[in-house]
């Protein structure tokens, strides 16, 4: 009798175990007010209303195909069917930006186009995580393209497509097995602030959005490495955001708002200054130093306490020619994306005290990671 | 062997619990022991975390109401002795530090208040158990905007002109155009609303109007405009919605009556003797020229009357709350007596609210006496505002403000006392479409009313 009983009381402890976590899949949204959507993605809102041949919308059925064959996470299984489970999974655009350029006999279109898989609480209509991806692409056009014409609004809307298929699934592919639903305990982290120094704020003017947009896109690219490269559970950066809410707008016209909280700890990035300089000259070719100077700071915004606070710069080389005309900002946002990338993610990991993991005495960033 | 099964099944039922909680709460919150040791042991660190859940609830706590404060503190002790129970989990923010003679650490608190408020539910209704059955009924009565009017703005003019010839012009809203045989031109424009406008002059006077008249202009378009004569009037209506008119009799008299509408359109055709001239215009001049009176330099002046909206009301039962509301004071330990039961008629009370904007007083005695009669010990009324429906531009989704007021009365006494109150209050709505936002709206008003009153309650009752 005993030994029954051991059994079925076995069984049920390793099925409850074993049991992996279902996420729902929620489909394609975009991050932001229901009314701004044809302004705030003007090319992407024109190919969700493409449809394919049976009279669904084509990109919607493009990600649920995508996610079905896709659908093995880090630590939990995504569902498509009504499962009882109240996290919920959403493949959300945050940003679209395509910028025309006129170059004499050329044209020049200039992408960055921005994502997150946002994991959601349906019960609580909160926030979990953020896993935000990011494209940048140079399409180079001969001739001066008229840029209202329906023809190159067609050719624009092509092209994300084929970005959305080649680059973001293809990239999210190699990424899947390190989404990883919060477990019981981890903490969160959030990016809160990005302040720009008056030197800073004068090399980003020329970004398209303003200092608020570019804001967004260096605590994205921040989110976004710590996210993947170091598995930490990430909050969304909410800046824009009033009152620390979100509206996610679906491609069945339904918008749901969900609460961003407060996250365990927070991330703030400074960014101090940029940096050039002449290094070298052989002949015609110069080659310069391009750098950015940060100071990141993790601290507990309620409590007032500071983890870790340090100056995180980066630089890089680049060539050119005498007399060729420069694009300083380029080069200086690929070390500042650099920077609180790469640079950042060597930082915390290097550190000790952050990664921490004795007996009772757990690192901040031990702390936040999903394993 | 029978324990470790026990274990296993506890185990099992404990994971499959953990996934159903809900109504959980973090709070960030530092706990601290006073200790000289800079390693504190396992006990110490265990009374610093505990100090630190203390603290957290607190911070908790301090973000709800007074009533709801009040009935904390006065449940602290319980909390305390139990706190397992109302904090599911405590995360370390630090590994702790030493300073001044303290051991503290940061502690990031989930808690469970959905645990908290069984406990006062629980609380309420042990309480109830020790006296005698307290009966008591509610009555919610709605309104919403049925029809609006909206009256358009008046101006009222005070013509006037640097000669004998003056008027005061008194603007009414309604106002025609006539010109009688004795010579006197009544000139009436109606506009209405933001349509385009058609005034059509008729002039038949007969001795004095001659044919010339057939190019007097009634523009709004130039400052000035003269007809071979030397007559120039000039009525000038402001930027909004106006009223203006305008009436001219041959002894010089100008009366004017000119309704206009801000940014309007107008068409104005002038028919004398046959002969039309029409004019066009967007701009809110009029001028009128006449050639019979020797008047020069008209100047207006004068104020807008602004009329507020007539709203009218038609009032309903809300059903959809009644669940939501029962299922309230009913937790809280009370014996829920539907109104029915009293012979109370919502109707009525829906009525006044609706034509008087409260319920009054003879239809409240009415109601109270009738509870009284009934035996219930209280009466709870509550009054919902429905705003009008509008599109929130963020979401796309309808959204409706209800407005609350509500009050329970205490029948025990020689007297009824109003013992609790809450209100006015609004709160929103939200919807796919009207229905679903008026009802969430409802629900969303009613609940919260309801609550507060049944913490105010609760307070005076010492439950």
């Amino acid at each position: 009798m005993y030994k029954k009983l051991i059994f079925i009381g076995l069984v049920l402890f390793i099925t409850v175990l074993g049991a992996q976590e279902q996420v729902r899949y929620a489909g394609f949204c975009f991050s932001g007010n229901y009314s701004d959507i044809p302004d705030s993605y003007r090319y992407t809102n024109q190919l969700m209303s493409r449809e394919n041949k049976n009279g669904l919308k084509l990109l919607e059925q493009e990600f649920f195909q995508y996610f079905n064959q896709n659908s093995e996470f880090g630590n939990f299984k995504l569902v498509f069917s009504d499962a009882d489970t109240k996290y919920a999974m959403a493949f959300t655009m945050i940003r679209e930006n395509v910028d025309i350029e006129h170059l004499s006999d050329i044209t020049k279109l200039i992408y960055n186009l921005g994502f997150s898989l946002y994991i959601l609480d349906f019960d609580e209509m909160r926030v979990l995580q953020s896993y935000p991806i990011k494209v940048a692409y140079l399409d180079i056009v001969k001739g001066n393209l008229k840029t209202n014409s329906d023809a190159v609004t067609d050719m624009i809307v092509d092209t994300i497509h084929s970005l959305m298929q080649q680059q973001v699934m293809k990239n999210l592919s190699t990424r899947i097995p390190d989404i990883n639903l919060q477990q019981s305990g981890t903490l969160s982290m959030k990016v809160s602030e990005v302040i720009f120094s008056d030197q800073a704020r004068e090399v980003i003017s020329s970004f398209p959005g303003g200092e608020a947009a570019y804001a967004n896109l260096i605590a994205n690219q921040a989110t976004e490495s710590l996210a993947f490269d170091l598995n930490v559970s990430m909050l969304p950066f909410s800046k824009d955001y009033t009152g620390q809410k979100m509206s996610l707008a679906f491609s069945d016209a339904t918008v749901q708002n969900f609460v961003i909280p407060p996250a365990s700890y927070d991330l703030k990035i400074t960014i101090d200054k940029f940096y050039k300089a002449l290094n070298s000259e052989k002949g015609n070719e110069q080659l310069y130093i391009y750098g950015a100077y940060t100071n990141v700071s993790l601290f507990d915004s309620d409590l007032g306490d500071v983890y870790w606070d340090q100056e995180v710069k980066h630089g890089a080389t680049k060539y050119a020619i005498k007399g060729q005309v420069v694009d300083d900002f380029a080069n200086y946002n690929e070390v500042l994306l650099a920077t609180v990338s790469q640079t950042l993610v060597e930082s915390l990991a290097k550190d000790k005290k952050l990664m921490r993991d004795k007996k009772g005495k757990k690192g901040v960033i031990r702390r936040c990671q999903n394993f | 062997m029978s324990k470790f099964l026990r274990f296993i099944l506890l185990t099992i039922l404990l994971l499959g619990l953990a996934g159903n909680v809900c109504a959980l709460v973090k709070v960030k919150a530092k706990g601290e022991v006073e200790t000289k040791k800079k390693n504190p042991g396992v006990k110490l660190v265990k009374e610093a975390i505990r100090s630190g859940q203390e603290q957290a609830l607190k911070k908790w706590s301090v973000g709800l109401d007074s009533q709801r404060l009040q009935i904390i503190n006065e449940l602290w002790t319980e909390i305390v002795n139990d706190l397992d129970t109302y904090v599911m989990e405590t995360s370390q923010l630090n590994d702790g530090e030493w300073a001044n003679g303290k051991w503290m650490i940061n502690l990031e608190v989930t808690i469970n208040d959905a645990q908290i408020e069984q406990l006062i539910n629980q609380r309420s209704q042990t309480s109830r158990q020790n006296q005698v059955e307290t009966y008591l009924s509610f009555i919610y009565v709605a309104r919403e905007v049925s029809t609006i009017q909206i009256s358009a703005d008046t101006v009222q003019s005070n013509v006037s002109s640097t000669n004998s010839n003056q008027r005061i012009v008194d603007n009414k809203s309604q106002s025609n155009i006539s010109t009688d045989t004795q010579g006197n031109l009544n000139v009436s424009v109606r506009e209405s609303g933001r349509s385009e406008k058609n005034t059509q002059v008729d002039l038949k006077a007969e001795a004095n109007v001659t044919a010339d008249h057939s190019r007097d202009s009634y523009s709004s378009s130039s400052s000035s405009t003269s007809n071979r004569g030397n007559t120039q009037r000039n009525a000038k209506s402001s930027n909004f919605d106006s009223s203006h008119s305008s009436r001219l009799s041959s002894e010089g008299h100008l009366e004017s009556d000119v309704e206009q509408a801000y940014s309007s359109r107008s068409d104005t055709n002038v028919m004398t003797d046959g002969t039309s001239t029409q004019s066009r215009s967007e701009e809110s001049i009029l001028n009128i020229s006449h050639s019979r009176e020797q008047l020069s330099d008209y100047r207006s002046s004068g104020y807008v009357v602004k009329s507020s909206e007539g709203i009218s009301y038609r009032v309903f039962n809300p059903q959809e709350i009644d669940t939501k509301v029962t299922e309230i004071f009913n937790k809280s330990g009370f014996d829920v007596v539907p109104c029915y039961e009293v012979d109370i008629a919502p109707e009525f009370l829906a009525y006044d609210f609706a034509t008087l904007n409260e319920i009054s007083s003879s239809t409240q005695k009415e109601a109270t006496e009738l509870a009284r009669d009934a035996g219930l010990d209280f009466l709870a009324i509550g009054m919902l505002d429905l705003g009008r429906e509008e599109i929130d531009p963020v979401t796309g989704y309808y959204k409706i403000y209800a407005k609350v007021n509500g009050y329970i009365m205490d029948l025990r006494k020689k007297f009824a006392v109003k013992i609790c109150s809450v209100g006015p209050v609004q709160y929103c709505g939200w919807g796919e479409n009207p229905s679903v936002a008026k009802t969430n709206a409802l629900i969303e008003a009613s609940q919260k009313a309801s609550v507060d009153l049944v913490d105010q309650l609760r307070v005076k009752l010492g439950m």
